[in-house]
C-alpha cells in the first residue's frame, strides 16, 4: 500500500488585510499575538494521487450478518486536464486573492430599525446582535470567474458575451475515485471521474441564540453551488468500453440554498434516541417584529419572503450512455418553506 | 441480497452533528460498547432476465436505501426532465394539441412538447387556511425510506448503465402542479352515479325512441367506475391503443378509445353500463366528452387522505431517467405485479398501490371533477401557487 501523495501545499495565510506585497513567514508569537478577524488560505499547484492506495470500509454487513467490505481506491485531486487523473496536473484550490476563509463577522440586519437592512447586504436577516462564524469557499467578483454568474450567463441563458467570458475562466478542479463493492456472489464498481468542478461562491453560515426555552441553539445557514463540466460514472471494473458503458453527465450545477438567515435557519439535532434531524423550519415572523396574530401583517411577512428568500436551482445539460441520451434535467426556482428530515432504523 | 452500513460509520456521525450547545458529557468506554448501531443505509443487489422484446436480456440493479422520513413543503416553478427531441406517433410520442384537440403544427410537421415531464408550479404538500396569515398551517408530503437504484444491462462482457431511479418506500400528501405534458404512468378512477352521467348527458330529458337514454334513466343510482389515464388527445387514444407501454409526453387525460364505465351491481340495466358508456375518440354517450387537458387536475393526493400515513400511504411511488429500456420492480405491492417497463427518457411513476388488502388508485375522481378538474390547494400563505 503506497503513502497517500500530497505535492505543492504551499500557502496558509492570514488574510484580514489582503497584502500585493511579498509574503513573509510568521513566527509562532507573531502568529499567536494576531486577533484576525478572519483565516484565508489557498492551495497553490495542488495535487492528490493515492495512486494504489487502497481504504478498506469494513462495518458493513449483509442481510446475514456476513461482513463485505467496500475497497475505496484511485483517489485523485488534481489540475483539470489530468485525463481521469492519468495525467498529473496541478491546480489552485483558491488563491491568495481569493481564498478560502473562515470570518466572524456581525449580521446585518437591524431588526429593531430601518427594515431595508433586513434582505439588502452581504450578511441579510441575521440580527446585527450576532457574532456569526462564516466558511466560504473562493468567491470571485469577475464576471467570467465568478461560477454561478458563469452558468447563469452560458448554460442557463445564450447570453452573447459567453464566450469571451469562457475564453479567459480559469480551468476547474478533476477528481476521481473507484469503489469496489465485495459481495459475496461478485463485485459491484463504481468508478467516478468529475472533470472541470467548481464549488466558489459556496458558504456556510453559523450562529448561536436563545430559543423559547432559553437554551442555547446553533443555527446555519448553508449556500452549496457546485458546478463540472462532466462527470463520468463506469461500472465495470475492466473488459469496458467507457465510450458505451459510463453514464456521462454534462453540465451538472447544483445551486442549493438550505436557509434563510434568522427568518428561516437551519437546524441540525440528534433526538434522544441517536437519531439525527435535519430541519428548515417554518418562516419566523419574530425576528421582524411581525405579530403571528395579525392576519394581514403576516400575508405580508409571506410576500416579503417569497419575494426575499433564495431560491434553489439543478441544471443538468444532458445524461447520455453510449449514444444513447435521455436529454436535460431543469429544475428552477425551488422554494422550501418547510423540511424536516429523521433518520430511522431500515428493517 | 441485502447489505447493511450499520453502526461504525453511522455512530461517528450522530455523535458529531450534535449542535445543540447543551453542555454534553463523555460516555465511557463501556456504554459506548452498548451502543447498537441503526441501519439507517442498506443495499440490495438484483438481478432480471426474465423480460422479452426490448427488455429481453440480462439486467443487474443495485438499490440503496436510506432510512429517513422526510416532512416538507415546497414549491419548484418549473420542472423539466427527458429534455430532448421526440418525433410525434414515435415510441408513443403524442403529437402536442390545442384546446379543441386539433394538432398543432411546427414546420409541417405536428409539434411535440419539448420534454417528458414538464410541470410548472410544481409543489408538495399544501397550506390550509392560507388567505388567513395568522391561521395559515402547513400540510407536508410525507416521504418514508427513499432509495436510489442503478439499472445495469449486461451484453457480453460489457456491463453498462441503462437507467437511475428516485423513489420512496412509502409517501403521502397533495401533489400540485400545472402538468404541461406527461410520460409515465398516472392511474385515476372516476366514479358517480348513473343518474350524473343522465343528467349530464340528457339535460331536456330522453328523446322519442332514444333506447341509450332510457336504459340510463333506468340505471339511476347504480354506481359506475372507469379508469382515467393519459391519452392522446387528438385522437382519444391510450397507451393499449398504440400498443406501447405508456404514452409519451401526453397534456389529456380521461377514458381512451374503447374503454368504457362498469357497474359492480348485477341486473339488466346494470349490465348494459358497458355498452352504454364506451368511449370513442373523446366521446361517450354521444356527446359528453371523454378526455380533459392535463392542466385541469391541478392537485393529486397521494394516498388515502382519510387515515394517517402508516396505514394510508402509497407505495412505488418514483421518478426514473433512462438511456433504454429498463424494467424496474414494482414495488406497488399491488398483487400479481411484477416489473414497471420503462423505456429511454424520464418517466414518473403514480400508480395503483396496496394498502392492506385492497389495491387503490392515487387519483379518484367524482364524474363533475373528471369534467371539470381538481381545483389546485394552496401551497404558499396568502396566494395560491407562485411563490
Amino acid at each position: 500500500m503506497r503513502i497517500i501523495d500530497f505535492t505543492g501545499i504551499t500557502a496558509l495565510l492570514v488574510f484580514s488585510a489582503i497584502s500585493y506585497a511579498d509574503l513573509a513567514r510568521m513566527d509562532d508569537k507573531q502568529l499567536g499575538d494576531s486577533t484576525a478577524a478572519g483565516l484565508g488560505f489557498a492551495l497553490d499547484d495542488f495535487m492528490l494521487n493515492s495512486d494504489s492506495a487502497v481504504l478498506k470500509v469494513t462495518g458493513i454487513n449483509d442481510s446475514t450478518g456476513t461482513e463485505i467490505e467496500v475497497d475505496w481506491s484511485e483517489l485523485y485531486i488534481m489540475g483539470e486536464g489530468s485525463e481521469s487523473g492519468t495525467n498529473p496536473t496541478t491546480v489552485d484550490i483558491g488563491s491568495y486573492l481569493h481564498p478560502w476563509t473562515i470570518n466572524t463577522v456581525r449580521g446585518g440586519a437591524d431588526w429593531d430599525g430601518d427594515p431595508s437592512t433586513h434582505h439588502s447586504g452581504e450578511y441579510a436577516a441575521i440580527g446585527d446582535d450576532i457574532a456569526l462564524i462564516e466558511i466560504n469557499m473562493e468567491r470571485y467578483t469577475s464576471a467570467a470567474q465568478n461560477t454561478k454568474n458563469y452558468v447563469d450567463t452560458c448554460l442557463l441563458s445564450s447570453d452573447p458575451s459567453c464566450a469571451s467570458m469562457a475564453a479567459i475562466r480559469r480551468g476547474g478542479i478533476d477528481i476521481g475515485s473507484k469503489f469496489e463493492f465485495v459481495l459475496p456472489n461478485g463485485s459491484d464498481f463504481l468508478d467516478i471521474d468529475i472533470r472541470g468542478a467548481y464549488m466558489d461562491g459556496t458558504s456556510m453560515r453559523l450562529w448561536s441564540r436563545d430559543n423559547v426555552d432559553g437554551d442555547s441553539v446553533l443555527y446555519a445557514d448553508l449556500d452549496i453551488l457546485f458546478y463540472a463540466k462532466e462527470i463520468d460514472i463506469g461500472v465495470c471494473d475492466s473488459g469496458c468500453n467507457p465510450a458505451t458503458s459510463s453514464l456521462n453527465i454534462d453540465n451538472f450545477y447544483l445551486d442549493i440554498n438550505f436557509g434563510y438567515g434568522e427568518i428561516q435557519p437551519f437546524i441540525i439535532d440528534v433526538t434522544s434516541d441517536g437519531h439525527f434531524e435535519f430541519e428548515l423550519a417554518k418562516p419566523d415572523p419574530g425576528p421582524q417584529g411581525v405579530n403571528p396574530n395579525d392576519s394581514d401583517a403576516m400575508i405580508a411577512f409571506y410576500d416579503d419572503f417569497y419575494a426575499n428568500t433564495p431560491k434553489s436551482n439543478v441544471y443538468i445539460g444532458n445524461i447520455q450512455v453510449g449514444n444513447n441520451t435521455a436529454g436535460e434535467a431543469i429544475f428552477r426556482d425551488m422554494s422550501i418553506q418547510y423540511l424536516k428530515v429523521t433518520s430511522q432504523d431500515l428493517n | 441480497m441485502r447489505y447493511k452500513l450499520l453502526p461504525v460509520i453511522t455512530a461517528g456521525l450522530l455523535s458529531y452533528v450534535t449542535l445543540c450547545v447543551h453542555s454534553l458529557e463523555a460516555i465511557s468506554d463501556r456504554e459506548m460498547a452498548e451502543v447498537s448501531g441503526q441501519a439507517f443505509i442498506t443495499i440490495d443487489d438484483s438481478s432480471y432476465n426474465s423480460g422479452s422484446g426490448d427488455w429481453a436480456g440480462n439486467y443487474e440493479f443495485t438499490k440503496v436505501n436510506l432510512g429517513l422520513k422526510a416532512e416538507t413543503l415546497v414549491n419548484i416553478a418549473e420542472v423539466k426532465l427527458g429534455k430532448f427531441d421526440r418525433t410525434a406517433y414515435e415510441d408513443g410520442t403524442v403529437p402536442m394539441t390545442d384546446e379543441n384537440r386539433n394538432i398543432v403544427y411546427e414546420n409541417g410537421q405536428p409539434a411535440v412538447y419539448d420534454s417528458d415531464l414538464h410541470l410548472n408550479n410544481f409543489a408538495l404538500g399544501r397550506v390550509d387556511n392560507y388567505m388567513d396569515g395568522a391561521l395559515a398551517e402547513f400540510v407536508p408530503f410525507v416521504v418514508s425510506n427513499p432509495y436510489l437504484e442503478l439499472a445495469y444491462k449486461i451484453e457480453g462482457s460489457e456491463r453498462r448503465v441503462a437507467g437511475f431511479r428516485l423513489g420512496f418506500e412509502n409517501a403521502q400528501g397533495d401533489l400540485s402542479a400545472d402538468i404541461i405534458s406527461y410520460t409515465g404512468f398516472l392511474e385515476g378512477e372516476v366514479r358517480g352515479s348513473a343518474r350524473t352521467a343522465y343528467d349530464k348527458t340528457y339535460p331536456n330529458g330522453c328523446g322519442f325512441l332514444d333506447v341509450n337514454c332510457y336504459a340510463l334513466a333506468a340505471a339511476t343510482d347504480t354506481e359506475i367506475y372507469s379508469n382515467i389515464e393519459p391519452l392522446d388527445g387528438n385522437t382519444g387514444n391510450g397507451a393499449p391503443n398504440l400498443g406501447v407501454q405508456y404514452l409519451k409526453r401526453a397534456s389529456w387525460f380521461g377514458v381512451r378509445n374503447g374503454n368504457n364505465f362498469q357497474s359492480d351491481e348485477s341486473g339488466l340495466i346494470a349490465a348494459l353500463i358497458p355498452a352504454l358508456t364506451s368511449s370513442d375518440d373523446c366521446i361517450i354517450l354521444g356527446n359528453v366528452d371523454s378526455c380533459f387537458p392535463s392542466t385541469i387536475y391541478q392537485s393529486i393526493y397521494i394516498g388515502d387522505k382519510d387515515t394517517d400515513f402508516e396505514t394510508g400511504s402509497a407505495s412505488g411511488l418514483f421518478v426514473s431517467i433512462q438511456t433504454e429500456s429498463v424494467p424496474w420492480e414494482d414495488l406497488s405491492g399491488v398483487p400479481g405485479s411484477d416489473r414497471v417497463l420503462t423505456e429511454r427518457g424520464a418517466f414518473l411513476n403514480i400508480a395503483r398501490y396496496q394498502s392492506g388488502n385492497e389495491t387503490k388508485f392515487p387519483l379518484y375522481l367524482d364524474l363533475d371533477e373528471a369534467v371539470y378538474g381538481t381545483p389546485r390547494v394552496a401551497t404558499c400563505v396568502g396566494r395560491i401557487k407562485g411563490c
